[in-house]
């Protein structure tokens, strides 16, 4: 009972420990004394690693109250625009971090689960961006109905792409891939309808009934800036997200998948059909990308296409290969550490391409499978009603 | 009852016929032997059957319907199954995991379900792991407890072992084994033919094409005996027949 307490508490007092320091880490501008928190927090945790004991104790908190873990999570991260309330920089910041990590899991679901690299994702993202902003600016349909229409937008894009590259594999797919990519851009960049290179503007902040989420947000008696209403927003749907593809991944669907990007002609073999699953992961990866465009598009206000280039892709993949492939924790940490630094370090934003290839020469070179590697499936959680006893499992 | 037919089945790759004029027929619950030297298209022959290749000539008749032209999948769906010479298992998916992927086909969720009726994905997760881990347990309790480890890691026997397991974890009514002792020494043959042995104890009914070139598995499991050299079908019969036919001599057993 006490023992049970004692790892509640422990799980408690390590991630108000690291939002801590998440929160310092995104309010420090400059070299001060607050950088010293981080070296005491690795010492700290060098030292409880360090005696076997003390990390068995930590491990064991973490494993055996992963429920509890995610609600303390979930409730810290509701309770994240408070102290963040003087600089609303710093939620836009957050909010990018809900943005790229949706689209992230829905550019794993190519990489990870399928094992095929995708360069058109940006244009996803756009398909979805422009289907909802000139729903909206033109026939004033609410922003509920363009979310849903824009994510249906991204899913029949990735259908088409994918039906385009049935016969295609490895090398020449990601070439039809990049071509979408380019042909949507020049699209967008050139017909009269879509505004050209100037794109969309004005477009509306969504609304609940009558309250409009430009407005500023009161909780709890303390007033937040109006990016705090996207951030839940944005909470909200990548937290959706993140349980709709953990019910894939943890089902008969994403094993096909991963059969399929092992070995291709064993799966055939085996009754798989191949094309159709190629559509399958097509849609399903597609509308992740679709959905997040209308959440960017009505938050900035306006969109252009030199938004929605290949850069998309090649920033999502640098942050997935960082993370972790096919991991869900691992692509979240690959985003948000990534999205940080580049927003931190705006000086250097010539040389962002560059970074980021190197961050992805480096960990294809000696840390293959990220930060958080993919874990083999186990089925704990799952099973029911048979006589399998617990150590099967 | 009359499983496969083929009827003067053949490939050519350019100029050269690598398959040519193959008539082989095998009946429920039989098991043949596929012999004959290197290159002499014995591989290629179940890539025809299993719809890997198309064949340019000839007929492939299963249960009396002609299954050229499908591709591999619905091949599958018709009841083949097949192993592969360097075993193709999923090397990234645990054991467990790989035997599931066999039983794909006694499945039936589909995306909607595994996101939106997850009573029906846990029930039938469930009954198809009890299932796979008692396939594995027939063969090797060491296999159930490295049920969680990736096939990559799996010595060479073990890894055969996964992919008959996977092969028949969809119950087909035909199984083609390619050269299932390839790689192995004297000891893990012996092992592998009380493995085979038990497959055909544990699916009478299931007919058996086995590739091999290890005579003494032929010797054991085979009924009949199909002989291919530079294409062709030089002799059928048993394989005490074999040994003493001349041409088989010639070309094979020397």
């Amino acid at each position: 009972m006490y023992k049970k307490l004692a790892e509640y508490i422990t799980v408690g007092i390590v991630v108000l420990l690291l939002f801590f320091l998440f929160v310092t880490f995104l309010q420090v501008e400059k070299i001060d004394f607050r950088i010293s928190y981080f070296f005491i927090f690795f010492v700290l945790l060098i030292l409880f690693v360090k005696n076997e004991k003390t990390k068995g104790f930590l491990s064991k908190s973490f494993k055996e109250n992963a429920g509890f873990l995610y609600l303390v999570i979930i409730i810290f991260l509701v309770f994240l625009p408070f102290p963040l309330r003087e600089n609303p920089y710093l939620i836009h910041i957050c909010i990018m971090i809900g943005l790229y990590s949706i689209m992230a899991l829905g550019l794993n679901v190519y990489l990870g689960s399928f094992g095929m690299v995708n360069f058109c994702f940006g244009a996803y993202f756009g398909i979805g961006a422009y289907t909802s902003a000139l729903l909206a600016t033109n026939f004033h349909l609410s922003f509920w109905i363009t979310l849903i229409l824009a994510g249906i937008g991204g899913l029949l894009g990735g259908i088409l792409v994918s039906l385009a590259t049935l016969k295609n594999k490895g090398f020449y797919y990601v070439l039809v891939t990049f071509a979408f990519q380019q042909v949507f851009h020049l699209m967008v960049n050139n017909l009269e309808w879509t505004g050209g290179p100037d794109g969309v503007v004005k477009i509306p902040f969504p609304k609940i009934g009558s309250y409009s989420l430009g407005q500023p947000l009161n909780l709890f008696g303390v007033t937040l800036p109006f990016h705090a209403n996207f951030y839940y927003l944005t909470l909200f749907l990548a937290i959706l997200s993140i349980l709709i593809i953990i019910r894939i991944n943890t089902s008969k669907t994403a094993l096909i998948w991963n059969a399929i990007r092992d070995d291709e002609i064993a799966a055939n073999c085996h009754g798989i059909n191949i094309f159709w699953r190629k559509v399958e992961v097509g849609a399903v990866g597609a509308f992740f990308g679709g959905m997040v465009g209308p959440l960017y598009g009505h938050y900035v206000g306006y969109i252009s296409p030199e938004v929605f280039t290949w850069e998309v892709s090649a920033v999502l993949l640098s942050m997935i290969i960082l993370g972790g492939i096919n991991n869900i924790s691992g692509v979240i940490v690959g985003v948000s550490i990534l999205t940080i630094l580049t927003e931190k370090f705006q000086l250097f934003s010539n040389y962002r391409t560059l970074v980021f290839g190197l961050i992805i020469l480096f960990f294809l070179i000696f840390k293959p499978g990220g930060f958080i590697p993919e874990r083999v499936r186990d089925y704990k959680g799952l099973i029911i009603g048979t006589k399998l006893s617990k150590e099967h499992l | 009852m009359i499983l496969l037919k083929t009827e003067n089945v053949g490939i050519k790759f350019g100029g050269l016929a690598a398959v040519r004029n193959v008539n082989v027929q095998i009946k429920a619950g039989e098991t043949i032997g596929l012999i004959g030297p290197n290159g002499s298209g014995k591989t290629t022959f179940f890539n025809l059957v299993t719809g890997i290749y198309i064949p340019t000539e000839g007929k492939i008749l299963f249960e009396g319907k002609n299954v050229v032209g499908l591709p591999p999948h619905k091949i599958a769906e018709n009841g083949i199954s097949r192993t592969f010479q360097n075993s193709r298992l999923f090397s990234g998916l645990s054991v467990v995991d790989n035997v599931l992927v066999g039983m794909n086909l006694l499945q039936n969720t589909n995306i909607f379900d595994s996101v939106f009726r997850r009573g029906k994905v846990r029930h039938e997760i469930s009954l198809s792991i009890e299932e796979a881990l008692n396939l594995l347990g027939y063969f090797s309790m060491d296999l159930v407890k490295r049920r969680y480890q990736k096939v990559k890691d799996l010595p060479q026997a073990d890894k055969k072992r996964v992919e008959i397991c996977r092969a028949i974890a969809s119950k087909p009514k035909l199984l083609l084994l390619d050269e299932p002792s390839a790689g192995m020494n004297p000891g893990e043959t012996s092992e592998l033919m009380k493995d085979l042995a038990k497959v055909r104890e544990k699916e009478r009914e299931m007919s058996i094409i086995v590739i091999e070139h290890d005579m003494r598995v032929i010797k054991e499991i085979a009924q009949r005996v199909v002989v291919l050299n530079y294409g062709e079908k030089i002799f059928e019969g048993t394989f005490e027949e074999a040994s003493h036919n001349r041409k088989v001599k010639e070309a094979y057993l020397g």
